[in-house]
């Protein structure tokens, strides 16, 4: 399985990276950059895909069928559970539409944050590692090694002393998580209070990591979020005021990220033509009627 | 759980998933050493002391695994009454240390740290050169983990660290003597001979300098990086290089008398025994080359992937591959003699020929240490937690 592995993802992506560095100048901090983008823009039709099961999903939770359904069977989850399918159904989502690109992603991923620790190389059973990794036929790969490890402050092959990446790693996650957040919240609080949850333990689990991470890694994740973050907004307008809105995320009276996204119906239905019209929409924005409760 | 969940769980997974492959203090095979009584073992933040003779620990140093210490893996530089041995610094810290421990108990007699945040954290002195607290008493972002070997001839400790400093320190009392900075990672024991001392490193360039000061006499660049020890025959010194060859360079001057080509990178520089070099690639290939013209004799891949420079003892030769294989090679053709399999693990390490014995440490294997009589039959396997 890992020779597999390897041949197809690992090895490829290493040996495209090496290649990349070569091209850049041996710039590994402007390689992993472009790489990143590189890569996030060939998988960009699986995330294209996700946003738009998201969306349709979101857009599903949101109608009042939905929440007659909920009223109706809230205590039969057996039942709920079947008029949900019915409601998928007759909307044309597919529930699972929305993860099964991000599976689809995530090898890629995988493998392009592992070829970025391997390249870096920061101990001799890595730097054997490496060896094994590299093609014979890739030109002056045996004088790339060791690659350049220094930009600005940093060793890219050691953690950030001044905690400032790992703090940027913070922001930029949790600013990709209200962003790719999907709709929850008026349809269902103990799932938008999960969501809320979510968007504050992720940013830090993962800022806590990056605290321990090589700093080459912590570059990859930043970029990565920022370019998720460029893709979530190019593919359907995001509200930043909702998304940046602090309170919100710890009860503040606003509805959570399942706001965040300003849905564009009328585009949204030319493109995507959703068999939605058994589906009673909301007549007014979710925040609206955030204030309305409130 | 609604279906969007699995995906902000997948996405969390993926965050622990990744967090795993990357690798936190870098770690790499045992470094191991011997004199004629015992057998020394750097591996998993301690040194053990070893008797040749039954297999039996002496000592152990720290007595409990220390994340302050944390990796001890360099190969021990071994003096008559004192071991030196480097660690990778308090866990995460990259702050190299270096112990001189009583050669007898495994006492410590002092330590010397590479940066202040080695030095507050074990109490032990700053060495000269080394790194001061940065901004609001901030470690900056250096390497001095000491990963390569320690080399101590004449009572004093010689010794290179991941940022390219090389130091020299008094074995018996840990005082600096000297420090030389080259460009990138020093990972092997400086090699000394007579009055220099030659030094390999990242930076593809192999150092020659003098041994009472540390100046540099030349330094030649092999257009690739240089991880392993050299060697150094009658006025000539041999490198390995990952420009996948070995070289013989003029030891006074560094001018290169001529290049052999191998296959892969080559880790370390070769053994030698009577005008032959006998060396190993990455990919498995072990040749035997002429030491004056450089002239292959024999190659021959008697098992995997290799990086250890090979053991020589009489006309044998012994080498270890990546599967845990242990081979017995006659000097001759290289045909074998013997194979003898480890239970697990790697032959990442050169043998250890002592008398008429031969002791590996197999990495990330069952054992620590495995002794092998020169017949193949195997004497004893050292294992602390047995």
């Amino acid at each position: 399985m890992g020779d597999i592995w390897n041949l197809l993802i690992l090895n490829p992506m290493l040996n495209s990276l090496l290649f990349l560095y070569q091209l850049l100048f041996n710039n590994f901090t402007l390689t992993i950059l472009v790489f990143t983008v590189l890569i996030r823009l060939i998988t960009y039709p699986l995330t294209y895909q996700q946003q738009k099961s998201t969306r349709k999903l979101a857009e599903l939770q949101q109608s009042d069928a939905w929440k007659k359904m909920q009223e109706k069977y809230g205590k039969d989850k057996e039942k709920m559970a079947q008029e949900q399918m019915k409601l998928y159904q007759e909307a044309g989502v597919n529930p699972f539409g929305s993860c099964l690109p991000t599976l689809i992603q995530f090898p890629v991923l995988i493998g392009l944050y592992q070829a970025i620790n391997l390249a870096m190389a920061a101990s001799p059973v890595a730097l054997l590692d490496l060896s094994t990794h590299i093609y014979n036929f890739l030109p002056n790969a045996a004088h790339l090694v060791p690659l350049q490890n220094n930009f600005l402050w940093l060793n890219l092959g050691l953690p950030d002393p001044f905690y400032l990446l790992p703090l940027i790693v913070v922001v930029t996650t949790w600013l990709q998580s209200r962003v790719m957040t999907p709709a929850t919240a008026g349809s269902d609080p103990q799932a938008a209070q999960m969501s809320q949850s979510m968007a504050i333990t992720m940013p830090l689990m993962i800022g806590w990591m990056s605290l321990q991470f090589p700093s080459g890694l912590s570059i990859y994740w930043v970029v990565s979020n920022a370019v998720s973050v460029v893709q979530y907004a190019i593919a359907s307008p995001v509200d930043w005021k909702k998304v940046l809105d602090v309170r919100s995320m710890f009860g503040g009276g606003q509805p959570g990220p399942a706001s965040n996204r300003v849905v564009d119906r009328s585009k949204s239905r030319a493109k995507d033509k959703p068999s939605d019209k058994t589906i009673d929409r909301p007549k007014s924005p979710p925040k609206d009627k955030a204030k309305l409760k409130g | 759980m609604p279906p969007r969940f699995l995906l902000l769980f997948g996405l969390a997974l993926a965050g622990l998933l990744l967090a795993g492959c990357s690798r936190g203090p870098a770690q790499t095979w045992p470094g191991v050493n011997a004199d004629s009584q015992y057998v020394y073992i750097a591996q998993s933040q301690q040194v053990r002391a070893v008797n040749l003779a039954d297999g039996k620990q002496i000592w152990v140093f720290p007595a409990t695994a220390n994340n302050n210490i944390s990796q001890i893996v360099s190969q021990p530089g071994v003096g008559a009454d004192v071991i030196v041995v480097g660690s990778e610094g308090p866990s995460g810290s990259y702050s190299g240390i270096a112990y001189g421990l009583d050669r007898n108990t495994g006492t410590q007699k002092w330590c010397l740290a590479f940066d202040e945040k080695g030095a507050s954290s074990q109490n032990c002195p700053l060495a000269r050169d080394g790194v001061p607290a940065g901004p609001f008493g901030i470690a900056p972002a250096v390497d001095d983990r000491i990963l390569g070997g320690v080399t101590l001839t004449n009572g004093v400790a010689y010794f290179g660290l991941a940022s390219g400093r090389v130091y020299a320190v008094n074995a018996e009392t840990g005082k600096d003597l000297w420090d030389f900075k080259a460009e990138r990672d020093v990972w092997a024991a400086p090699l000394v001979v007579d009055k220099t001392i030659y030094v390999t490193s990242l930076d593809h360039n192999v150092y020659a300098l003098d041994l009472a000061t540390g100046h540099e006499n030349w330094h030649t660049d092999m257009g690739a990086a240089l991880a392993g020890e050299a060697s150094f025959d009658q006025g000539t010194l041999f490198v390995g290089t990952f420009g996948n060859r070995m070289a013989a360079l003029d030891a006074a001057t560094g001018q290169e008398r001529w290049s052999f080509t191998t296959q892969n990178w080559v880790w370390n520089g070769p053994v030698i025994g009577k005008g032959v070099l006998y060396l190993t690639d990455v990919t498995g290939n072990v040749f035997a080359v002429d030491e004056t013209t450089g002239q292959q004799i024999w190659m021959v891949k008697p098992g995997g992937e290799m990086r250890a420079r090979p053991a020589l003892a009489g006309d044998t030769l012994y080498v270890g591959d990546h599967d845990g294989n242990l081979f017995a090679l006659n000097t001759a053709d290289g045909s074998k003699r013997w194979l003898a399999l480890t239970t697990k693990g790697q032959i990442l390490v050169s043998p250890v020929v002592v008398g008429d014995s031969v002791v590996f440490a197999p990495y990330t294997g069952n054992n620590l240490l495995e002794a092998y009589s020169s017949t193949g039959t195997l004497i004893w396997p050292f294992n602390p937690s047995k």
